[in-house]
C-alpha cells in the first residue's frame, strides 16, 4: 500500500465513551459527530441526514406536478417542516458541540468559527428561508425554489471525501484518477463508494419510473416528467460508461488501449451498461424509419446495472457453469419428455378436439403447462385414454421438472459453502501474526458483504480462525495420536514436555518429591527411574 | 492513443473529456427534442381537455333540461355526428381556436390514432360506446364514431388523444 493510501486510512480509531465517564458534550460528539469515533452512529447520522436531503429534492420535484401536489398538499408541508426541524436540530447540535470539534477547538471562538465556517453556512441556508417566511412575504414560488439550496449540504459528505480521494491520488495521472473513481480498488476511497451509491439510485429511480410509465393513468400525469427523468438518466449513464470504457485501460488484462477496451466493451457488465443507454439514442435517430417503442421495454435491462454491485449474480454464473453438464442432461430429459407428451397430446386428442391439439408444435405449449404442473386449463385433454396419459406424464413432469431448480439450489448453497470455507482459510492466514489489520478488516467487510454474512457470523468466523491458529502453536491441544502422525510436531511436544518436567525437578521441594517418589503406592518403577534421571542430571 | 504516463494531464485525457462533453451535450439535444414532441402532446391533451370540458358543461346542462348551445349537437337522433363535429370547430364551437399542435395544417378531430400513419398525431379522437351484453365483460367496448352516426341522449363517449407515436392516448369517459 501507497504512503498515501497510508496516510488518508489513517485514523485514530477510537472507541466511543462509556456513559458517565466523559463530560455530556463531549460524549454527545464522539457518540454523534466525531468521525475519528469507530462504532459511533456518525456514519448513520450522516447518511439519514444525505436520506434526508434526496427525499426534499424529490418533494421538490413532486411539487410541481399538480395532479400529485393537489391531493396531498399537507402531506408536503408537514414534510417540509418535519424536514427543517431535523436539520435545525443538527445545526444546533453542531453549535452547541462546536468547541469538542477539532477544527473549532483551537479558535479563540470555537462556536463563532463554526457559525462563519463554510459547512455552517451551507447549512443555515439549508432553513433559513423557512423561518424568513414567517417574518417576511416571501413569494413561495421563491421560497420553493431557495429550498433547492439544500443540496449544498450534500457537499458537508462530498467535500471530506474529494479531499480524501485527492490525497490517495496524489501524483497520479488523469486516468488514473477516473479510474479510481470509476472501479473498485485501494485509490478510490469514500468517493468511488458515493459514486456507486449515485449511480444505484439512478437506476432504481429510472426503473422505477419505467414501470410506473406502464401505468396509463400516472404517464398521462408526469408524461414530461418523465422525458426529463429519462434523459438525465441516460446522460448519467452514458457518462459512466464512457469512463470506464476510457480508463479500463488501467486495469490488469485490458492494458492495451484499443484492444484492451475493445475487450472490456464485450464483458457481460460493459453490454449491460451500453443496453441501459442504447434504446434512448435508437428511438431518437430511427424512430422515423421503424416502430421502436418496444425497445422501452430494454430500458429494465438497467436493473441488471445493480449485479455489478452485488456478488450474487456472479455466484449463480459459478453455479451454472460448474453443473452445466448435469444441467444440460436434465435439459435434455425434459425435451424429450416434452416432445414425447406433444406427440401423445397429438395422438389422442386431435380427432377430438382438432382446433386445440391441431398438430405436435401446437400442442408443445399443452405439453410444457401440464409438465410444469401450471395447469391454466385453456387446453385439457377430454379423451379417457387423453385423460390416463396426462395423469402419468403430469406425475413425471412433477419430478423432471424439479430436477433442475433443486440441482441449482444445492449447487447454489454448495458455492456459497466453499466461498465460506474460502474466507475462513484466509482468516487464518490472516491470525498468523495474531491480530487483523485495517487492510485486512477492509478486505473481511467486503468479503462479508459479497457473501452476505451479518457480523456475528463473522465474528463467530474470525474466533474460529483465533482457536484453530492457537491449537496450531499450541501443540498440547493435539491427540496422541495426530502427534505420532506429524515427527516434526512430535519432537517439538517431547523437547516441551522434558523441558517441563526439568523445570519441575529444579523448582520442587527436592526432598519432599524424593519421599513422594519413591513411594510405590504412588510411582512405578519407571517414574522413579527417571525421575532419579532427572535429579543426576540437574546436579550435573 | 498510448499514454505519455509521466504526465498527469495529456492531451489523450483532454480528447476524452472533449468527447465526454459532446456526448452529454448529445443526450441533452436528444432529450430537449423528445421534450418538445412531449409538449406537443400536452397541447393535443389540452385540446382533448377543452373538449371534455365542453361536454361536461352539456351534462350539467342536460340535468337541468337545457339543451346544447350547438343545435347541430343536439341529441334529439336526428342530428349526426358529422355535423357535431363541424360545429364544434366552428365560430361557436369550443375548439373554434384550436390547431393540432404536431402540424397545424392537419385536422383537430379524427376517427383513429393510426401507428402507420404520422398525420394521426394530436388528432383528438371521439369513440362510440356500446353497451356490451349482460355480464360480458367489458360493460361497455367503444369504437370508432362514424361521420354518419345519430346523435341519441347518454351517448357513452370516449375522447382520445393521438400522441407523438399515433398512439392513442385515453383522456375521459364522458356522455352526451
Amino acid at each position: 500500500m501507497s504512503e498515501a493510501t497510508e496516510g488518508a486510512n489513517h485514523h485514530r480509531h477510537r472507541a466511543p465513551p462509556d456513559w458517565g465517564t466523559v463530560p455530556l458534550r463531549h460524549w454527545l460528539y464522539r457518540w454523534l459527530l466525531d468521525a475519528e469515533t469507530d462504532g459511533n452512529h456518525q456514519a448513520a447520522v450522516d447518511r439519514f441526514i444525505a436520506f434526508l436531503i434526496v427525499a426534499n429534492l424529490a418533494a421538490l420535484f413532486f411539487e410541481h406536478v399538480p395532479a400529485i401536489y393537489g391531493p396531498y398538499k399537507d402531506w408536503f408541508h408537514w414534510f417540509d417542516i418535519a424536514s427543517v426541524a431535523i436539520f435545525t436540530v443538527e445545526y444546533l447540535a453542531r453549535f452547541y458541540l462546536a468547541p469538542e470539534d477539532a477544527e473549532f477547538a483551537k479558535q479563540k471562538n470555537p462556536r463563532l468559527s463554526y457559525v462563519s465556517s463554510p459547512f455552517a453556512l451551507i447549512d443555515l441556508a439549508a432553513i433559513l428561508p423557512f423561518y424568513l417566511a414567517a417574518f417576511v412575504n416571501i413569494d413561495l414560488r421563491m421560497l420553493r425554489a431557495l429550498r433547492l439550496l439544500r443540496i449544498l449540504k450534500l457537499f458537508r459528505v462530498l467535500i471530506p471525501a474529494v479531499k480524501e480521494f485527492q490525497l490517495l491520488n496524489q501524483g497520479r495521472s488523469f486516468r488514473q484518477k477516473v479510474h479510481a473513481l470509476v472501479w473498485p480498488g485501494e485509490f478510490g476511497g469514500r468517493l468511488h463508494d458515493y459514486f456507486d451509491t449515485f449511480i444505484m439510485v439512478w437506476v432504481v429511480v429510472s426503473v422505477t419510473a419505467v414501470v410506473l410509465e406502464s401505468v396509463a393513468s400516472i404517464h398521462y400525469i408526469l408524461n414530461l416528467e418523465f422525458i426529463i427523468l429519462d434523459t438525465i438518466a441516460v446522460g448519467v449513464f452514458t457518462l459512466e460508461y464512457l469512463m470506464r470504457v476510457y480508463s479500463v485501460v488501467e486495469t490488469k488484462g485490458f492494458r492495451h488501449p484499443i484492444a484492451g477496451r475493445l475487450r472490456y466493451a464485450k464483458t457481460g457488465n460493459a453490454l449491460v451498461d451500453l443496453l441501459a443507454v442504447l434504446p434512448f439514442f435508437l428511438e431518437a435517430f430511427l424512430h422515423h424509419l421503424f416502430d421502436l417503442r418496444f425497445l422501452r421495454v430494454f430500458r429494465l435491462l438497467r436493473l441488471l446495472k445493480l449485479t455489478k454491485y452485488t456478488g450474487a449474480t456472479s455466484t449463480l454464473v459459478i453455479v451454472v457453469k460448474r453443473e452445466w453438464p448435469v444441467m444440460a442432461a436434465a435439459t435434455f430429459i425434459m425435451l424429450l419428455l416434452v416432445v414425447l407428451t406433444a406427440s401423445l397430446g397429438y395422438l389422442f386428442e386431435h380427432e377430438a378436439q382438432p382446433d386445440k391439439f391441431e398438430n405436435i408444435p401446437a400442442s408443445i405449449y399443452w405439453a410444457v403447462i401440464t409438465l410444469a404442473s401450471v395447469g391454466y386449463g385453456d387446453i385439457s385433454p377430454v379423451t379417457p385414454i387423453g385423460r390416463i396419459m396426462t395423469i402419468v406424464l403430469a406425475l413425471l413432469g412433477i419430478g423432471i421438472f424439479a430436477i433442475p431448480a433443486a440441482l441449482l439450489s444445492s449447487a447454489f448453497s454448495d458455492q456459497l459453502r466453499i466461498e465460506r470455507e474460502t474466507l475462513a482459510n484466509e482468516l487464518y492466514a490472516m491470525m498468523a501474526d495474531g491480530h487483523i489489520s485495517t487492510d485486512e478488516q477492509e478486505t473481511i467487510d467486503r468479503e462479508a458483504k459479497r457473501l452476505h454474512l451479518s457480523r456475528d457470523e463473522v465474528n463467530r468466523l474470525i474466533e474460529k480462525a483465533r482457536r484453530e491458529r492457537e491449537l496450531k502453536d499450541d501443540h498440547t491441544g493435539l491427540t496422541i495420536t495426530k502427534l505420532v502422525e506429524r515427527p516434526d510436531i512430535a519432537i517439538e511436544r517431547y523437547r516441551e514436555l522434558v523441558g517441563q518436567m526439568r523445570q519441575i525437578a529444579l523448582m520442587v521441594d527436592k526432598p519432599t518429591m524424593d519421599k513422594l517418589v519413591d513411594d510405590p503406592d504412588r510411582t512405578t518403577a519407571f517414574e522413579r527411574r527417571i525421575w532419579r534421571s532427572l535429579r543426576d542430571d540437574i546436579k550435573n | 492513443m498510448q499514454q505519455d504516463r509521466t504526465k498527469h494531464f495529456t492531451s489523450v485525457d483532454a480528447l476524452f473529456l472533449l468527447f465526454l462533453l459532446s456526448a452529454l451535450i448529445g443526450v441533452a439535444l436528444i432529450g430537449h427534442l423528445a421534450y418538445r414532441e412531449g409538449l406537443k402532446t400536452e397541447a393535443a391533451k389540452a385540446n382533448a381537455a377543452i373538449l371534455k370540458d365542453w361536454f361536461d358543461q352539456l351534462d350539467a346542462l342536460s340535468a337541468k333540461g337545457q339543451q346544447s348551445q350547438l343545435e347541430d349537437c343536439r341529441d334529439d337522433g336526428e342530428k349526426t355526428w358529422e355535423g357535431c363535429q363541424a360545429a364544434l370547430l366552428g365560430e361557436q364551437g369550443p375548439l373554434k381556436s384550436v390547431k393540432n399542435p404536431f402540424d397545424a395544417n392537419q385536422a383537430v378531430i379524427g376517427q383513429k390514432c393510426d401507428r402507420t400513419d404520422l398525420n394521426t398525431r394530436g388528432l383528438v379522437v371521439i369513440e362510440k360506446g356500446t353497451p356490451a351484453p349482460p355480464g360480458a365483460p367489458p360493460a361497455i367496448s367503444f369504437g370508432p364514431m362514424e361521420t354518419g352516426e345519430k346523435l341519441s341522449k347518454d351517448l357513452p363517449l370516449r375522447i382520445m388523444v393521438c400522441d407523438k407515436g399515433a398512439y392513442a392516448l385515453k383522456v375521459a369517459e364522458v356522455k352526451l
